[in-house]
């Protein structure tokens, strides 16, 4: 055929459309396809051009609980449950388990669980092979005075497109309710300098949510409550741009229902739908329990929050796990009845993914290629969704431990 | 068409200059389509022929047929009394969509997608990058330099070291 030059947008539109692992593929094409991989408009024209059908989430979930279990994810498509592909976590911890703090554009934030929640941070990046360890700290723990427990919020920050952890160190006595003794610490982590760095403290407020990432208008969100006043819940946000908190007052969100129910009391977590702040807030009627969905239509206007939907499931759900995709509403209905989707948009329901085990966090997902550049990378056995993992190099794995080490 | 100003409007024609000098005549409500002949439009710049040095008489055929369609079957601009026929139609227009790009050949893909790239025809050129996306798929790089007339510019070493670095990608 003949010779033809495309321009470098019209190559972005197409690679851009392909899975991560074809591109990876295609770095030995020639020397201007290798360095496509790190090139950080083309990372973002491959996010971009992922469309509706690659719209996945990850679920987590534990396996073998009594006897050295292990993390393990299952992606799949949130509508149709169609395809399902089990993965494992590949590296391991101190802790054993993983909790997930959450996702966002292809990388996972995963922390220490359990008390050691909050002090080593893992970013990884799944469909590329690619972990970095986060574990140091502007801050001293001052474990002879106090225990420490962390919130966490993990973001995008598109002016400078960057990926920001937000860590909030609070500090208490052992065995007891938060009381502040001492300012709560704040630092952040931004990807593109790989440091950390304080941004001062963040006195009268304790963050119930231990992890976020409910990012909207540039903030991290948390469900709070005032230290001074038990009762004073509000949602606490931290904008990546000015690095200052904020405060956003929750509507009126107690539903006329039952007050309680086989000892559920109502809870309420925030959530963004349609890029828009959301609390999700449930409530007991007819022995089911309910969720009630408010919107904050203009984001920071406490008197824009409208209740757009108030869902009563047929069924009896456990848990609500969260909305995906900006418009997926995911319940567990536990056990054989599995994971139910309601799709906001249509308002129908989406037949389950049934799934008999432990199940934790769901997070929306979809591959990428950020952090190519960055961290270890880890060698698979077989393919990327296997059951059975990988191995570390002899080298590398003593290097990983010791950053494991260095903050217990 | 209920005013004659408007009716003038739809009827008013712009002439394309293809790089093989053939000329073809567009409705302007036509060619809006194109990101850069409607900037011409506004600027109102668009007197006499207008030369478009990238896109070949074959390929501009092409392109107008399409925009040609896109603009017949407007989905968006007309009133369709149930939502079950809007579904349709579009679907007809998916189905029209594919089989217009697979009757292509290899080359006429390349030149549409260089010439939807060129005129900023945003739906055709994504469409085009669809197909081709499609084809490269699943393809080895020998056979990915092949199909885009590539000489590869690694030496042996440097080709092995990005192999082996990417070993599960290449399974």
């Amino acid at each position: 055929m003949s010779s033809i030059h495309f321009p470098f947008e019209i190559l972005y539109n197409i690679l851009g459309r392909l899975p991560v692992k074809e591109i990876i593929r295609f770095r030995c094409v020639c020397k201007a396809w290798r360095v496509l991989v790190v090139d950080p408009n083309f990372i973002s024209t491959h996010l971009n051009l992922q469309t509706d059908d690659s719209d996945r989430c990850l679920l987590q979930y534990k396996a073998g609980r009594h006897g050295g279990g292990k993390d393990f994810f299952v992606a799949f498509n949130a509508r149709n449950f169609a395809e399902h592909l089990n993965l494992e976590v590949p590296f391991s911890c101190e802790t054993n388990y993983f909790k997930m703090v959450g996702s966002v554009n292809g990388l996972l934030c995963l922390s220490l669980s359990f008390t050691l929640f909050g002090r080593t941070l893992y970013l990884w990046n799944p469909s590329i092979w690619k972990l970095k360890i986060l574990s140091g700290s502007c801050f001293r723990r001052q474990i002879e005075k106090w225990q420490t427990d962390f919130a966490v919020g993990f973001g995008f920050h598109h002016r400078t497109n960057d990926y920001k952890i937000v860590r909030i160190m609070y500090f208490t006595e052992i065995g007891e309710l938060y009381v502040e003794r001492e300012p709560p610490r704040v630092e952040i982590f931004s990807l593109a300098r790989n440091s950390w760095r304080k941004v001062g403290t963040n006195s009268g407020s304790y963050a119930r949510d231990k992890c976020s990432t409910v990012v909207v208008n540039g903030c991290v969100h948390w469900f709070a409550y005032r230290t001074k006043d038990a009762s004073g819940k509000f949602i606490l946000a931290f904008d990546f741009d000015s690095e200052e908190f904020g405060e956003i007052t929750l509507p009126k969100y107690h539903h006329n229902g039952d007050s309680q129910f086989h000892g559920h009391r109502p809870e309420a977590f925030v959530a963004v739908l349609r890029e828009s702040l959301a609390l999700i807030a449930s409530f007991y009627k007819n022995r089911l329990i309910c969720y009630n969905i408010w919107v904050m239509r203009e984001y920071g206007m406490a008197e824009s929050w409208t209740k757009q939907y108030s869902i009563v499931p047929k069924e009896r759900i456990f848990r609500c796990l969260g909305i995906v995709n900006n418009r997926d509403l995911m319940l567990n209905a536990g056990g054989e009845k599995g994971v139910i989707s309601y799709d906001l948009d249509k308002q129908e329901y989406n037949k389950p993914l049934v799934f008999d085990e432990d199940l934790d966090e769901l997070v929306t997902f979809h591959e990428s290629l950020v952090l190519y550049e960055e961290g270890f990378r880890l060698t698979p056995r077989k393919d990327l969704f296997v059951e059975g993992g990988i191995h570390l190099g002899k080298r590398k794995r003593s290097v990983f431990e010791l950053l494991q080490q260095k903050w217990l | 068409m209920s005013t004659p100003s408007s009716s003038v409007f739809s009827y008013r024609v712009l002439k394309l200059k293809s790089s093989d000098g053939e000329i073809f005549e567009v409705k302007q409500t036509v060619a809006v389509q194109s990101g850069v002949l409607k900037q011409m439009m506004e600027d109102g710049c668009t007197e006499g022929e207008i030369p478009l040095n990238n896109v070949d008489s074959p390929t501009l055929a092409k392109i107008i047929e399409w925009c040609n369609k896109h603009h017949d079957d407007d989905v968006e601009g007309r009133v369709l009394s149930q939502e079950k026929e809007k579904e349709k139609e579009k679907a007809d227009m998916k189905r029209w969509e594919s089989e217009f790009i697979d009757a292509l050949n290899r080359d006429e893909l390349y030149f549409l997608l260089i010439g939807s790239n060129y005129m900023n025809i945003k739906e055709l050129l994504d469409c085009a990058a669809q197909k081709v996306a499609g084809m490269v798929k699943g393809k080895t790089p020998e056979a990915i330099r092949e199909m885009f007339n590539i000489q590869s510019d690694f030496t042996e070493e440097e080709e092995k070291a990005i192999r082996k670095e990417n070993q599960w990608a290449f399974n």
